[in-house]
């Protein structure tokens, strides 16, 4: 038997010490014989071929290797893989269930055509070339007559680092639009305030305190490395506690789980700081260094004196005692003093991070995220080994040749006014902000995106996708049908992870990487020395992945070249000529990520060539301290009273301890514990980190009513948001999602596990299933994310009739591994149900497990049932609901939302005015948002200024 | 080279990885698993924790799989590995009823069982198992637990370890790093109807709470991967036809004592029965086969210390003296069939009774293992064969009618018995009370009605036709209990979470 045991994967990570090896030596990848499972235990040789790619399932961006049988050509699994330095060759369930979705039998294989109203389920096979040329002219007219705002691209799952900031900027229009609004945009709001990074990067493995507000070992970015370090770092002894107010597996790993009443975990946090500062753990070294104490000073009106700062430190947060907290949240107050003194005997390793969770829950929720950071900075875990860095030291974007310039407009169906501070577009809002009279879309792609099922309000969604007027054509960019893709012109089939090309990178560790994503087939064939000119000659059916799609769209779009796109498209070998996916990424690895030409030739390879057969590369540098670096002074002034070098009228460098370092991303260039831009931009009252009391705060809610608090995000790690219904091993693991309700609630409302109960929002009501449970706090109920997919049972009653010739099946929308057929009722304007006709269950398919599927309820799709909750200050959604819950009705059905868009229009309206009322005493400024604040696709420095016409 | 694994639930986080690169790795079909994690929630809000629990084959020292396996598909390799063949494997699920830890699963499209083999076709080459390799937290350490060098040996040396249900003498080779102890006992876990984010599949119900073996208050099993039942109405058939068969010819040397009149009912009629039930017999089994083409290997290519095989014996040698007691009462050769009824006697007895070490083979389903059960089977199989002779005796046969009645009453008491008895466990008990819970609670009664019966159509001599008809009619009513019960016993026994 062979034992080869390498001791060291070369992205420096230790290997297995174990007489086996996790995987095959590199330089057997073109031809790995292994013996075949299914014939097993005759020894069957089968020759694999392992081709490296990154995964596409959450955004982590993990390794995986395909494993390709060299005689049929099929990938018969994928596996980790060990050169990649984030996920160091493991997986979580989602990376082997990428197989699921390439095989999946429903997938979508040819681009298809709507071939009858908006809605109604019927398609029609059409060609690549109908599409280019359709997109194309109609872009074209669009850009033509200056409508630079009415072409939208919406990503759901990004990646694709620096992919579409280019089409975009090439075509000139403000048209990028995200779901971060629904994600994680409240909590990178509150990162960016401190220092310009919009998210953390804990270095977990090294922390001596680990403190979690989301739930990192089974979901959140990144999970798969994420766990790996928490783990690490526990084994080591950390300590770590989780704050969530359900069991979640994270908080069942920590040494303490927190379980506050939601929307106040920003007072737990303060809670905390108060025990750092009372008894004088903090780092003052630090804080005397790199915080701008003495803008706050003087903005007090006071002299810039670091003791005074200091006892004003004190004072702001002294009334957050541990009682108070435990009054306030509902945690021990012993617990809340032992935990501060925890984090503060941590100092320098104090690991934390927060994404969505409480930031994405509630009203002033991205003050948690500020609240969070609040304890790196006190306790000097900013940037250090065991502390929590920030993304840009950790995440290398490549830069591409001849950026196009950035674009002069700015679109107000991105960053409406009302949301000056917003750090992501008000996405969630759209249709809303189109029934305003706002704008409207010409022309929409969707990609990787289900806003009908994701976002909050969903048939709102629907009556915006489904009136041509608001959208004039709407394609949908995915590998799967979904239930957004029901509501498109178009439904175009793009490639899985094992089919298509992007490069990303993400802060999953205090390291730096690039991940390569490469499309199998290709890579299999060039390695055969085939020549492949597009990646959709050697995908399933006619999968195209989108770097072709968007070159071969913006020559359809200027074709001629006389629009000034072409030129950007065109390759930088091969003057005037159409640029190539090789092209692209090659002139990228050879001319933008350092260290890798150099590694390459070790390897005896070209960049691009090193980075097919590994897939990924550590990008070397310091990721930790970039901030401590010295910054160059020439031509500056230096400052020694603010302890700062200033040129032009701005700070270049920070003095500490007499040296210019470079600092932060930030106007001061420090970490701002008060926040100038606030007070400019008229949320003064919100300057320092703080606790804002939540929508759902006990003290709003009509108890007596039987109003609670309902948590309808957290999510299973076994499942992908909405993209997961293509997986049966996913779907046979985690396939409902009951309403966890804790025994005294249940007991008051008369409720037992397994009973119907009707959840009533503002806007209507959904019929779920009950889940009694210690792991929940009382006064909270929740629901899980992902489930409650459906498809519209055609013909039954969607809006419109259907010609029976034109349905190509009897239902169409979310993959029945997971969904249940329903019809979607539209009884009249703005009264909406869905109701289903049957449940989940075994159907007939290529795959013979789809005939071995026991599982039926599926779940309930909750989301429909809120309504738009856009948080005044940060814009993002808030997502969690004030509801009651009671026994379902007589005609109450499992799997029912019933929903009156004119009572969601109606809220909308209120939370708009709430917005509206936060700036009417703001001062009057030209400018759109602050110049530095970050914009995904940024455009000119004109268009962040008003036109003033 | 001992292979083993060591799960270490310090570090596992429940995240299935394990359980889908196996999918992945060894084509596992949906609805069956090689290995998957299971949720167990203990305590109380808010001191309450979710505990996952790695389960998969513990590649047993004494692999009770190996032992019961009929055709010697099932191997423990020299280096600690139970691999299985299929290409070897008949598909009569046996394995699946002996392993007290629900490793195999029935591939139903290819008629045979699987498990975990170690991924022994990658350590064959040189490379860890696919879970292990997955796992993002390494918490499955797989290695030589011989090699005190080993990561594993060194873990298991370090860290105080746990193996699961180590009561069942199996020697399991999975080592457990400071698991959730009532987790691994599934004495001790709560059922509820459904999981906190599945459905548990229709086959899967939770099974009942019985006084004395209640499980931990506040340990509830939260999440569980579905395991079906293996055997299904061609063994509770089997278990009646096979019991007639024995049944007709225990009863065979008794006829003329029992009252059936001479002549060719009383000279062929039990061995004509006993071989129509016994063929009978043959193909159910062979029917119920996932492969039953492959049926010859239980006697050509036998693992002769699976009492399926000595059980094939039994009824090999059972139906060869049944058959010879027939060729020689047509041959005329009187003595000989006289001498061979004598000789098919304890035969019968065999045929009735193997079964119960069969069951006693089936270490995973703790009711199988309780006392009585060849008693019981022997004795039901006597209440065919009196049954056979109040038959061929038609009316006016009192000592058939006494013989049907004492045997059913005995029948009887000794059901109603087992009804009484003390489980031995809680698993044993949960079965049992789902067995006695069904409908299988009113079968003594039939069955001693049916006696009862039976012995008032045997006394009525003046009206032949009547008490025929009603002799048939107690027979009908003690066989449809003894069907009913069998149907019970065997659907009680699988019903049972054991892992």
């Amino acid at each position: 038997m062979t034992t080869q045991s390498p001791s060291i994967a070369p992205s420096g990570e230790p290997w297995r010490t174990t007489t086996l090896a996790s995987f095959p030596p590199l330089e057997r990848w073109d031809d790995w014989v292994e013996y075949d499972p299914s014939a097993w235990p005759r020894k069957v040789e089968r020759r694999y071929a392992l081709v490296p790619t990154i995964c596409f399932n959450c955004e982590a961006a993990c390794g995986l290797v395909a494993w390709v049988d060299k005689s049929t050509r099929r990938i018969q699994k994928l596996e980790g893989n060990p050169y990649h330095p984030g996920s160091r060759g493991r997986n979580c369930a989602k990376g082997p269930a990428t197989l699921n979705q390439i095989h999946d039998p429903q997938r979508i294989l040819y681009p298809m055509k709507r071939s009858g109203p908006r809605g109604s389920g019927a398609f029609e096979r059409t060609t690549w070339d109908e599409v280019v040329a359709t997109f194309g002219a109609r872009i074209r007219k669009a850009l033509v007559e200056n409508r630079r705002t009415q072409v939208m691209y919406h990503v759901g799952r990004p990646g694709h680092d620096g992919a579409m900031e280019r089409v975009l900027q090439a075509w000139g229009v403000d048209g990028h639009n995200s779901h971060t609004n629904v994600c994680s945009g409240a909590a990178r709001l509150g990162y960016a305030l401190w220092s310009g990074g919009d998210r953390p990067s804990p270095d977990h493995a090294n922390a001596k305190f680990i403190l979690l507000l989301s739930s990192h070992l089974e979901t959140g970015h990144y999970f798969n490395p994420h766990a790996q370090r928490i783990i690490e770092g526990k084994m080591k002894g950390a300590k770590i506690a989780t704050v969530d107010v359900r069991l979640s597996n994270t908080a069942s790993m920590s040494d303490w789980w927190l379980a506050p009443y939601p929307g106040t975990e920003a007072a737990l946090l303060l809670g905390f700081a108060h025990v750092i500062l009372a008894e004088g753990l903090e780092d003052t070294e630090f804080l005397r260094n790199w915080v701008n104490w003495r803008e706050y000073m003087r903005a007090r009106g006071q002299t810039p004196d670091f003791a005074a700062f200091r006892a004003a430190l004190v004072d702001q947060y002294q009334h957050y005692t541990p009682e108070f907290v435990a009054a306030e949240c509902g945690v021990d107050a012993q617990t809340v003093r032992a935990i501060g003194r925890a984090i503060g005997a941590a100092r320098g390793a104090f690991a934390s991070h927060v994404w969505r969770s409480a930031a994405s829950g509630n009203l002033g929720g991205w003050q948690v995220a500020r609240c969070l950071q609040l304890l790196n900075v006190l306790t000097a875990s900013v940037g250090t080994q065991g502390g929590t860095a920030l993304a840009g030291t950790n995440k290398y974007v490549a830069k591409r040749w001849n950026p196009p310039p950035a674009q002069d407009v700015w679109s107000e169906l991105l960053y409406p006014p009302e949301w000056p501070l917003s750090h992501h577009e008000l996405s969630f809002l759209l249709p809303h902000l189109i029934a305003d009279g706002r704008g409207v879309i010409d022309t929409y792609f969707t990609r990787v995106y289900n806003p009908v099922w994701t976002n909050p309000d969903g048939f709102s969604w629907i009556e915006m996708l489904g009136d041509e007027s608001k959208v004039g054509l709407h394609a949908c960019l995915t590998p799967t049908w979904s239930e957004t893709a029901l509501w498109a012109d178009y439904v175009l089939p793009m490639g899985h992870a094992t089919e298509r090309h992007d490069v990303m990178s993400q802060e999953t560790h205090a390291g730096r990487w690039i991940g390569f994503r490469q499309p199998i087939g290709r890579v299999l064939a060039e390695r055969d020395g085939k020549t492949v000119v597009a990646t959709h000659e050697v995908n399933p059916g006619e999968v195209w992945e989108e770097d072709e799609f968007w070159i071969a769209l913006s020559w359809a779009i200027d074709p001629d070249g006389d629009l000034g796109i072409r030129k950007y498209f065109e390759s930088p070998y091969r003057p005037g000529e159409r640029l190539s996916v090789d092209d692209q990424y090659r002139w990228m690895f050879e001319n933008s990520v350092p260290g890798l030409v150099e590694e390459a030739a070790k390897h005896g390879l070209d960049p691009l060539g090193y980075m097919r057969r590994f897939g990924a590369f550590a990008v070397p540098g310091d990721t930790l301290t970039p901030h401590a670096h010295t910054a160059p002074t020439e031509g500056a002034e230096r400052n020694a009273a603010e302890g700062i070098w200033t040129k032009d009228g701005k700070t270049v460098a920070i003095d500490v301890a007499g040296a210019p370092c470079a600092g932060f991303a930030t106007p001061s260039k420090r970490l701002e514990f008060y926040s100038p831009t606030l007070v400019e931009w008229g949320y003064g009252d919100e300057a320092l980190p703080g606790y804002i009391q939540s929508h759902l705060h006990r003290s709003r809610l009509d108890t007596a009513r039987g109003e609670i608090a309902l948590v309808p995000t957290f999510r299973l790690p076994t499942q992908i948001h909405t993209r997961s219904a293509n997986s049966k091993w996913l779907a046979e693991l985690s396939n409902t999602n009951p309403v966890w309700i804790h025994p005294t609630d249940a007991a008051q409302r008369g409720v037992k596990s397994g009973d119907l109960i009707r959840v009533s929002t503002r806007i209507g009501h959904f019929v779920a299933r009950a889940w009694v449970t210690e792991g929940i706090r009382p006064d909270v109920v929740a629901c899980s994310h992902h489930m409650g997919r459906w498809r519209i049972d055609i013909g039954a009653s969607t809006p419109g009739a259907v010609d029976a010739q034109a349905r190509s099946s009897e239902s169409l929308g979310a993959d029945r591994w997971s969904s249940a057929p329903v019809r979607v009722e539209h009884h009249a304007p703005g009264q909406w149900r869905v109701r289903r006709t049957g449940d989940v269950g075994p159907f007939e398919s290529s795959d013979p497990d789809s005939s071995r599927v026991f599982w039926s309820a599926g779940g309930v799709h909750q989301n429909l049932a809120f309504a738009v909750q856009p948080d005044p200050i940060s814009g993002m959604h808030c997502w969690h609901q004030v509801v009651t819950v009671e026994i379902a009705h007589g005609e109450d059905r499992f799997g029912d939302v019933e929903v009156d868009t004119t009572k969601a229009r109606a809220v909308y309206l209120e939370w708009l005015e709430l917005a509206r009322a936060r700036r009417a005493a703001a001062p009057p400024t030209d400018l759109h948002r602050p110049e530095w604040f970050a914009r995904a696709v940024r455009p000119s420095a004109k268009a962040y200024r008003k036109r003033t016409s | 080279m001992q292979f083993g694994f060591a799960i270490d639930q310090r570090k596992c986080i429940g995240c299935h990885a394990c359980t889908v690169a196996c999918k992945a790795e060894n084509d596992v079909p949906v609805g069956s698993f090689r290995t998957w994690v299971q949720y167990t929630e203990k305590g109380q809000f808010p001191a309450v924790k979710r505990h996952f629990t790695v389960l998969r084959c513990n590649h047993c020292d004494a692999a009770p799989c190996v032992t019961i396996c009929p055709v010697n598909a099932l191997e423990k390799r020299p280096d600690a590995i139970v691999d299985l063949d299929r290409d070897l494997c008949i598909g009569c699920r046996a394995c699946m009823q002996a392993c007290p830890y629900d490793a195999l699963y029935f591939a139903e499209d290819k008629g045979v069982a699987e498990k975990c083999h170690f991924c022994a076709h990658r350590v064959e080459v040189g490379l860890e198992p696919a879970c292990v390799v997955v796992c993002p937290v390494q918490a499955i350490v797989s290695g030589d637990t011989s090699d005190p060098t080993s990561a594993i040996a060194q873990l298991i040396a370090a860290e105080p370890t746990t193996r699961r249900r180590t009561e069942k003498n199996t020697g399991p080779r999975v080592w457990y790093v400071d698991p959730l102890v009532e987790a691994l006992d599934p004495a001790r876990v709560q059922e509820p109807e459904a999981y906190l984010w599945s459905d548990r599949a229709a086959f899967d119900v939770p099974p009942p709470v019985v006084p004395g073996f209640e499980p931990d208050e506040h340990v509830v099993r939260t999440l569980d991967a579905p395991h079906k039942p293996a055997w299904g109405w061609h063994v509770w058939t089997y278990l009646v036809t096979k019991n007639v068969s024995a049944g007709a010819m225990m009863a065979a040397p008794f006829l003329a004592l029992l009252g059936v009149e001479p002549g060719p009912l009383r000279d062929l009629g039990p061995e004509i029965a006993a071989l129509g039930f016994l063929a009978v017999t043959g193909a159910l089994l062979t029917h119920d086969l996932g492969r039953p083409e492959r049926v010859w290997r239980l006697l050509l290519a036998p693992n002769t210390q699976s009492w399926l095989v000595r059980g094939a014996w039994v009824l090999t040698a059972f139906g060869g003296a049944t058959f010879g007691a027939l060729v020689a009462r047509l041959l005329g050769a009187w003595a000989v069939a006289d001498l061979l009824r004598w000789i098919a006697v304890p035969l019968a007895v065999l045929t009735s009774g193997y079964t119960a070490w069969l069951l006693a083979q089936c270490r995973g389903r703790d009711l199988w293992l309780e006392r009585g059960i060849f008693t019981g089977l022997v004795l039901r199989a006597g209440v065919f064969g009196a049954a056979l002779a109040l038959l061929f005796a038609g009316a006016a046969a009192p000592f058939a009618g006494v013989a049907f009645l004492a045997l059913s009453l005995a029948t009887a008491w000794h059901m109603n018995r087992e009804r009484t008895a003390k489980a031995s466990n809680t698993l044993s008990a949960r079965a049992h009370a789902m067995l006695w819970s069904s409908v299988a609670r009113r079968t003594p009664a039939w069955i001693a009605i049916g006696g009862l019966v039976g012995l008032g159509a045997s006394l009525a001599p003046s009206l032949p036709v009547l008490s025929f008809a009603v002799a048939v009619g107690a027979v009908v009513l003690s066989s449809v209990g003894q069907f009913i019960f069998e149907r019970e016993f065997v659907r009680a026994g699988q019903a049972v979470p054991i892992s």
